[in-house]
This record gives structure tokens, sequence and C-alpha cells, in this order.
């Protein structure tokens, strides 16, 4: 089937900032970002013919092809902090910036396997079952990571809660 | 304490997307889309009336 531009551009600006925070919240900023979610829209683009409805929705392939990009390309990069979605790096901040500021660091302390089932999950609100496809692991392990990765972060910001008090 | 955490993970959905971004991966994506083919009815045109020529010219140097 030939590749439509126009419904291409579509796909694009409906997952852009989508993709863009998954890969940030995956660990990767900048130029490392932009990169693996561009190349994430071109392999989709060129292996449309690929994506299988049954298997599960289009959000869901194409945030299973950013996460294998983004996998890669942390592989290749040295360790560096969580970076901050840029919305929040300007003068109005939230009310619950010290609560924030705990779950950022608990999120960044996770194993990038919790990490990445937890994200799917409770930030881009994918399924179990879209997870344990993308990360090739049982739904069962998808559930306890994302679990794990919830106290952790409920911990955190419980922590966070009894210093303000 | 839902509320912070609601909050904070509405915070971290939505990404900041670089100006210009959709139009960078448009020019990506236009020049992978595969070179226009020439139709070949077109082609089989092209090849007879460079043959025709080539006899004419033979014929006309044989021939003198």
């Amino acid at each position: 089937m030939a590749p439509d531009l126009t419904s291409f551009r579509r796909i694009v600006e409906r997952h852009q900032a989508g993709l863009f925070a998954l890969v940030r919240n995956l660990g990767l900023d900048g130029h490392a970002c932009e990169d693996v979610v561009q190349d994430a829209f071109l392999a989709a683009f060129r292996h449309q013919d690929d994506f299988d409805p049954r298997r599960g929705s289009f959000r869901a392939w194409l945030y299973g092809i950013a996460r294998n990009g983004a996998r890669n390309a942390l592989r290749k990069k040295r360790p560096v902090p969580l970076p901050t979605p840029p919305d929040r790096e300007d003068a109005s901040r939230p009310v619950n910036e010290p609560a924030f500021v705990r779950l950022d660091d608990a999120l960044a302390a996770l194993s990038a396997e919790q990490r990445a089932a937890f994200v799917l999950a409770e930030i881009h609100g994918l399924t179990h079952e879209e997870i344990a496809a993308i990360e090739g692991v049982a739904v069962g392990t998808v559930k306890s990571r994302t679990a794990r990765a919830r106290q952790r972060l409920r911990e955190a910001l419980r922590g966070a809660i009894q210093e303000a008090t | 304490m839902s509320d912070a955490y609601e909050q904070w993970l509405e915070s971290r959905a939505e990404g900041e997307v670089p100006g210009g971004f959709a139009d960078r991966v448009l020019t990506r994506a236009e020049r992978l889309q595969p070179a226009k083919r020439i139709p070949l009815w077109v082609a089989a045109a092209a090849a007879t009336a460079f043959l025709v020529r080539v006899a004419g010219t033979f014929l006309v140097f044989v021939t003198g």
C-alpha cells in the first residue's frame, strides 16, 4: 500500500506530544529524545502494513516502536538524571512541587524494566496486555513490575507529605 | 495525597514538542517514498522510437 503523507501528518500531530513525553519519561532528553521520536514515526510510516489491529491499538504499536528505540538509545548513553517535563521548568511552579520532585526522583530510581512498565501503564494508559507484547514478557510480570513501581512512588509521596507537615 | 499523585501523572503524560518537529518528520518521510516509476507503455514507446531511428539510419547508410 502506498504511504499517504496527508494521513501520516495527522498521525504525527496527534501522537507527537505523547511520544515526546514517553521517551522523556524513559530517560532521554534533547536531541536523543527527538531522534528516537522521529525514528519511531518514520519506522511506523515505512512499516505501516505490519500494523495488525487484532494485536492491539495503533497507539500501542507506535509506543512500542518508540520504547524499543529508547531502549537502544539508552544502551549507548551514560545514565543522566530523569528529564523534567519542560512545561514544569518555567516560573509558574506547581503547588505540589516538593511532592513532584520526590516523585520524579522515585521514578528515576526505578529499574529500567519497572520504570517502562509503570510509565506505559500509569502515565500513558496502555493495557497490561499491550505492555506485555511491547516488553516481550508475561502479563503477570508487567502487573508485578507496575505494582512494585506504584508502591515505591506512593512511599516517596508519603515521605514528601510527612516532611511537609 | 492522591490529588498530588494524579497531578504528577498528568504533568508527565504530555511532552513539549520542539518547533517544526512535524515538518522535519514529513520531510524525511517524503524522501523515503519510492521514486515515481515510468509507465511501461511510455518506456516501450521510447524504446521502439529509438530502434526505428537506428534502423532508419542504418538503411540510409547501407543504401547510400
